[in-house]
């Protein structure tokens, strides 16, 4: 079969196993894979971070030895060398630890949600981005800026690159990149992960409602908006070049109640809802963190447009509370990392038999596989190996 | 040429046509630009 053949084939997996008009030919593998395929190919973290063709050299070695359907390399792991280049310094890289973890940076203060209300834009980039790049102060700030673009342009260039590698072995794209909704870009998000931090923005949920409401609405009329208003004009339907059309990243709503939920972040979640029933569009959904206080919510999703991959959940129960979706996840790092090739395709099997029979089930692990106790070599190439050729 | 690039709208859009010089002269494209820039590196 040649690679293009297998993307198509690796496409349609996809489709079938949201849109449920027929069963897909077997359970797609969408690889929860982080960090530590770079361990897996022999680096340091440190080497890896710090040089693009370690990256893809790291890719291909995981693409040649284990046959997932998706592995989502967004380059997220990887900014450093944009970041740095214009003075911040929040990553820590543990090379004894292999591990990768950053600060919970706050550079935004209570007392400036009114500025940042008003003109998003200007006090995004006038006050929070000088604050968060020690090298964009000052009245040159220019050539910071400038090497930062440069360095931008570098990690955009990479991403072409992997999406060359994806070509070779016939992976797809996960989602389209002119895709209404970008992973981070609707308001709540935005706050809590980069302007405000858990802590912070716990706290003004609680103290000032109204305010974080109103930055909501602000900061998606500067980035939601034009990305939603890009896509018009688009054809309706789901982009056959890619798994799925949206793929948003939930990790805001492990700070919700689900009365919190309601004011703060399902407002975005209706908005996606209209657009992907006008727009026929499926959407996979990355939930980090516990999600199951919130399947009252996720009970209002249409049927056969939705995949929702969960972390610390029982994925089984989720099957029975939520019929209306595609379910993903479920496989243990535990049993990946620990057990023995044979408990995990027997794992593996108990998945597909009681989650795929209807073909609804989208193979993956319950955790982002990132250190080396998360999977040995053999229980990953047994498992997916088992998944890609097991028909039920 | 040095020029205090963190100032808006000033400063955002002299970088806009400055720094991404290396693009067509395509407002929409130019803007597009510089806002995933804006975005990535609020989240980076």
């Amino acid at each position: 079969m040649s690679m293009e053949a297998l993307k198509r084939e690796r496409i349609q997996l996809f489709k079938d196993a949201i849109i449920g008009d027929k069963k897909p030919e077997r359970i797609p593998i969408f690889s929860n894979m982080w960090s530590w395929k770079i361990l897996d190919a022999g680096y340091k973290l440190s080497e890896a971070l710090n040089d693009y063709e370690i990256l893809k050299k790291s890719l291909r070695h995981f693409y040649e030895n284990y046959p997932a359907d998706i592995c989502h390399e967004t380059g997220w792991r990887n900014p450093i060398q944009v970041t740095e280049s214009m003075g911040n310094n929040a990553y820590i890289i543990n090379d004894d630890q292999n591990s990768i973890s950053i600060k919970d940076q706050c550079y935004m203060k209570p007392e400036d949600y009114d500025a940042l209300i008003s003109n998003p834009k200007k006090f995004l980039w006038e006050t929070f981005l000088p604050r968060k790049f020690k090298y964009l102060k000052g009245s040159d700030s220019s050539d910071a800026l400038r090497v930062g673009i440069q360095n931008y342009a570098k990690f955009g260039q990479f991403m072409g690159e992997v999406a060359q590698i994806n070509e070779e072995f016939g992976i797809p794209d996960f989602f389209d990149p002119n895709g209404a909704i970008l992973h981070w870009a609707n308001g709540f998000e935005i706050l809590f992960n980069m302007l405000r931090g858990i802590r912070g923005l716990s706290y003004d949920i609680r103290r000032n409602p109204d305010k974080v409401l109103a930055a909501i609405e602000a900061i998606d009329e500067v980035f939601a908006k034009p990305i939603m208003e890009r896509t018009k004009g688009t054809p309706k339907g789901t982009n056959m070049n890619c798994s799925v059309d949206i793929n948003p990243v939930l990790l805001a709503h492990t700070i919700l109640s689900p009365k919190q939920f309601e004011k703060f972040y399902w407002p975005h979640f209706e908005k996606m809802i209209d657009y992907v029933t006008e727009e026929d569009k499926i959407v996979y959904i990355f939930a980090e963190g516990d999600s199951e206080r919130f399947y009252d919510f996720f009970r209002q999703f249409p049927e056969n447009r939705f995949a929702l991959l969960v972390e610390q959940n029982d994925i089984f129960k989720m099957k029975k509370e939520l019929p209306n979706l595609t379910v993903s996840g479920g496989m243990p790092v535990d049993l990946l990392g620990k057990a023995t090739p044979k408990d995990c395709t027997d794992y593996a099997k108990k998945l597909i038999d009681e989650l795929g029979y209807d073909g609804r089930y989208i193979f993956s692990e319950g955790k982002m596989i990132s250190f080396p106790n998360d999977a040995t070599r053999e229980n990953l190439k047994a498992t997916y190996e088992f998944v890609r050729d097991y028909r039920g | 040429m040095q020029y205090d690039a963190m100032t808006y709208p000033e400063g955002y859009e002299k970088a806009k046509q400055e720094e991404l010089n290396f693009l067509p002269e395509d407002e929409a494209i130019r803007e597009n630009v510089m806002l995933n820039f804006f975005l990535s590196i609020l989240q980076f």
